[in-house]
């Protein structure tokens, strides 16, 4: 069975927003262990981990290090996952992920410090764009190290992998209200942090 | 709904992100059978103490990558147990023949028990119909037109002659899950405890393979008083029983005698502290064993003063609670600076390297980001992974700090300083506070601190 890929590493999701799901036979494959499906995976699913973790975490080699932890995780916890269930795959990954890097706060693995001049810059964008975007991406950092650990995750999962209050909920293992809560709460900090900068949603 | 604000940036993967990951599961593939888990886990386990392994088998397998073969042929001459891929073991009887590909089984003669892990589709084709499983414990018998054991005799084995027997019927029992026994358009899916025979008059339900259940209703069953296979095969889930109740009484021994242990272990570390309980000693508190631990995974940690000077302050209260003066703030400051400016006399000159000479941009980067780009810069030139690894097992003491220190390559350099720097407080801190004090100063969670954990995983294992 060919396992639907884009070239020889498989095609890679976007880091952020919720990403184009694996193929249902590829996904079949990895619940039996099948390696290369199983690589197909990982590289249709690394960048929003990787996104994920370093949002929630701050950038540096600890991500990539918990990043493999939760692939691992994932490829022993693969057979048991439920393809018919109400979670996506991504959605299922990514509060693998969410839990992983909750727990390394508790456990005080925690960078050394964010890496500060790494923003996004959109392909055409003028040197002014750039630098204005490189200035909010700098704030966004800042502002975001100013939330406690369950907001700023909260916050993550919402805005940028497009969870629902619910899925939040099951992620992070609290009560929907409290999701809720935090998810609000870490907005409102955002905007009274970053002004007009944080778009009002 | 707008867009998420993109200008938050994210951190990429590496190019070969997938490629770490995937040698970490052939690392752990590496060790199946200690992944047993479970009574059926621990039932296999035990029957492979008994089994002789290799002992007259005639066995071809290939490996695709690390782990148990995906591909391969058994004959056994003694009882035999084997692999199959990464979710399957067989343990083959006498006789027994089976040749597998991935989850596709071939079981051309003798009786073989199936232990499947949850997945995919896995299927055992015979002669006399097919079982596909999901995940399970089942036995498949191959009975000969006669009647006899479809199994090899002493000759075909010498001879390597495969399919010399031809199975008239196979026997299914089910310990486990459910299979589901298929010859040509018809199938029969049986539970737990029950047997099935599936021969050229199609899948016949029969009785209850550990006694648990009745004749099946369905079909022209075979009653368990009118078949001396299904009793034998009751005989056999009997054992079964037997060996998975003596399994577990002896896991309950083992856990009380755990405990008991522990138990032992708790008194003596508190009468060694003069009655006070000990203190769950800090992940970061490093002997040269807990160093071969880590350099076994190819893993470091480190525990460092932060680059900014208010994470250098500690609180009346932080002193308070480790029973110091207010005094004491001032040695504790002043070593956690020294520190600090340890870690940027070593990452400084690396920084500047990896801006291409530009002292300038690295003084104004600072230490934490300098940290970050003499990752990225060293991952493009260097194996930063091997690095790492080196770096455990220099602390571990398995190699000795290379005479030329630029052998550790850059990033090996920055993690060798970082990981020492624990150690260096502590001793300093040691002149002024005492060594009890400094100890639970640097080891407990009344400083600010900057911790990291640096992983490459297992060296991976050159192939044989």
């Amino acid at each position: 069975m060919a396992i639907a890929m884009k070239g020889p590493e498989g095609e890679r999701a976007p880091a952020g927003g919720p990403p184009a799901e694996l193929d249902r036979a590829t996904l079949l494959r990895c619940k039996a262990h099948d390696r290369q499906a199983f690589r197909a995976f990982v590289v249709r699913y690394e960048r929003p981990v990787f996104a994920c973790l370093s949002r929630m975490l701050g950038r540096g080699p600890h991500v990539e290090d918990l990043a493999q932890e939760v692939f691992l995780r994932a490829y022993r916890a693969m057979p048991t996952f439920d393809l018919d269930g109400a979670a996506k795959p991504s959605t299922w990954l990514l509060t693998i992920a969410t839990r992983a890097a909750l727990d390394a706060r508790k456990r005080r693995v925690i960078p050394i410090r964010p890496l500060e001049d790494a923003s996004h810059v959109a392909h055409g964008s003028t040197p002014e764009t750039e630098r204005a975007q490189r200035e909010l991406g700098r704030a966004i950092d800042r502002a975001s190290e100013a939330l406690p650990d369950e907001q700023r995750a909260a916050l993550v999962l919402a805005e940028y992998h497009g969870f629902s209050i619910a899925e939040i909920a099951v992620a992070m293992g609290i009560p929907e209200a409290t999701a809720k809560t935090r998810t609000f709460r870490a907005r409102e900090r955002m905007r009274a942090l970053l002004g007009d900068e944080w778009r009002a949603r | 709904m707008s867009e998420p604000h993109e200008e938050w940036s994210a951190q990429e993967p590496a190019p070969d992100f997938a490629d770490k990951v995937m040698g970490q599961i052939d690392a752990e593939a590496r060790v199946p059978l200690a992944r047993a888990q479970g009574s059926y886990g621990r039932l296999v386990a035990g029957l492979a103490a008994g089994v002789a392994l290799a002992a007259g088998v005639a066995l071809a397998v290939t490996w695709h990558g690390g782990g148990a073969p995906s591909r391969g042929e058994a004959v056994a001459a003694a009882r035999t147990q084997v692999a199959m891929g990464g979710r399957a073991v067989a343990v083959l009887e006498r006789g027994a023949h089976v040749a597998w590909n991935g989850d596709e089984v071939e079981q051309t003669a003798g009786d073989v028990f199936y232990r499947v892990e949850p997945g995919g589709a896995f299927r055992v084709h015979t002669g006399a119909g097919d079982v596909a499983v999901l995940g399970t414990c089942f036995r498949v018998r191959l009975v000969g037109s006669e009647g006899s054991d479809a199994g090899m005799n002493g000759r075909d084995l010498k001879a390597g002659v495969i399919g010399a027997a031809v199975a008239a019927a196979a026997i299914v029992s089910v310990y486990e899950g459910k299979v589901a026994v298929s010859h040509a358009h018809e199938s029969v899916t049986l539970t737990a405890g029950e047997t099935g025979r599936t021969d050229s008059s199609g899948v016949h339900r029969a009785s209850g393979a550990g006694g648990a259940t009745g004749a099946g209703a369905e079909g022209a069953g075979v009653a368990a008083n009118e078949d001396p296979l299904v009793a034998a095969n009751a005989n056999l889930a009997d054992s079964v029983r037997e060996y998975k109740n003596r399994l577990e009484a002896i896991e309950a021994q083992k856990t009380a005698a755990e405990k008991q242990l522990a138990d032992a272990q708790k008194k003596l570390e508190t009468a060694m502290n003069d009655g006070h309980a000990p203190i769950a000693k800090n992940e970061y508190d490093l002997s040269q064993d807990d160093w071969k631990d880590l350099a076994k995974n190819g893993r470091v940690v480190a525990r460092m003063a932060c680059p900014t000077p208010d994470q250098w302050n500690v609180s009346p209260k932080a002193l308070d609670a480790l029973g110091l003066p207010p005094s004491d703030a001032q040695p504790i400051h002043d070593a956690l600076q020294q520190s600090a400016g340890r870690i940027w006399a070593t990452v400084r000159p690396l920084c500047i390297q990896a801006l291409g000479g530009d002292a300038a941009v690295a003084d104004k980067l600072g230490a934490g980001t300098c940290q970050q780009l003499v990752h990225e810069v060293a991952k493009q030139s260097e194996d930063t992974g091997e690095e790492t690894r080196e770096v455990a097992e220099i602390r571990a003491g398995i190699l000795p700090m290379p005479s030329n220190p630029k052998a550790l390559g850059m990033y090996g350099t920055m993690l060798y300083e970082m990981s020492g720097e624990s150690k260096a407080i502590e001793q300093q801190l040691t002149q002024s506070l005492g060594p009890a004090a400094a100890h639970d100063f640097v080891y407990g969670d009344q400083g600010n601190w900057c911790n990291s954990s640096f992983g490459a995983g297992p060296r991976p294992q050159l192939p044989q």
